[in-house]
């Protein structure tokens, strides 16, 4: 039993859902073979490549690690190069101290990358917040006694108002 | 021409944590390893030392198999 490891790249044009479909045959694949079992599969997202393949300038890098027999990868080999979504791949041997563990479901990791964007968003957004956060702690503490007074006094508005809501 | 006379330390006998960092998947890392036009930078001049510098030619042709280095720069683009 020895540990291999295939880094493939998905066109880019696939999203979410025809992106996971193409991971799933690539698993489907490597396990054919009864031998072969899948120890873990990454999802690195969309990236540049270095020089364009099949006029390509992007690709969606995915990484599956599994262990088995060494015979049954030429099989897998071929069937990759054929796959018409698969721009690239490359099947490595590799040590058991190399193996990463499942992290996260397949899902996750897509959906990961496909925001992309917004997590960046949320990123600035927590950052204004920080900086918010700082110019607060700045002001002298009398400016958070009076907010608590401010929030105290509104609850009190709000209770009398229910009460009096209640006795009509 | 100074920096030919200078003896230079291998890094990776300096720093035996990068031994891990020479792998394909490291690209980022190999890229110290290569001029700008994407050639492979000889041993003397980096000071590698020849086993390492071996490991680091073959994991910089895996790396550029896979589209994660490039084979070559046509610096007149930029």
């Amino acid at each position: 039993m020895k540990h291999y490891e295939t880094l493939y790249i998905a066109h880019p044009i696939l999203e979410s859902g025809r992106l996971k479909d193409t991971i799933m045959n690539v698993q489907k694949l490597i396990e054919t073979n009864e031998t072969n079992k899948i120890l873990c599969t990454e999802v690195w997202g969309k990236k540049k490549l270095a020089y364009p393949i099949e006029k390509q300038k992007y690709g969606t890098y995915v990484l599956v690690q599994y262990s088995g027999n060494g015979k049954s990868i030429k099989d897998v080999n071929v069937e990759l190069e054929h796959n018409v979504n698969i721009l690239a791949y490359l099947t490595v041997e590799i040590d058991e101290t190399e193996i990463h563990k499942q992290e996260n479901e397949i899902d996750d990791q897509i959906s990961g990358f496909s925001g992309d964007e917004k997590n960046n968003k949320t990123n600035e957004i927590s950052k204004n917040k920080d900086e918010e956060k700082q110019v607060k702690n700045n002001n002298s503490k009398e400016t958070k006694e009076e907010i608590n007074e401010k929030f105290d006094e509104e609850k009190t508005n709000e209770k009398i108002k229910t009460d009096e809501l209640k006795s009509e | 021409m100074k920096m030919m006379n200078n003896t230079r330390v291998c890094p990776f006998k300096e720093d035996s944590s990068l031994i891990k960092k020479i792998n394909y998947k490291e690209h980022k890392f190999l890229k110290k390893f290569i001029t700008e036009q994407g050639k492979i930078i000889p041993g003397y001049v980096t000071g590698v030392s020849a086993k390492y510098q071996r490991m680091l030619t073959k994991e910089i042709k895996k790396a550029r198999n896979i589209a994660l280095l490039p084979y070559r720069v046509d610096v007149r683009n930029y």
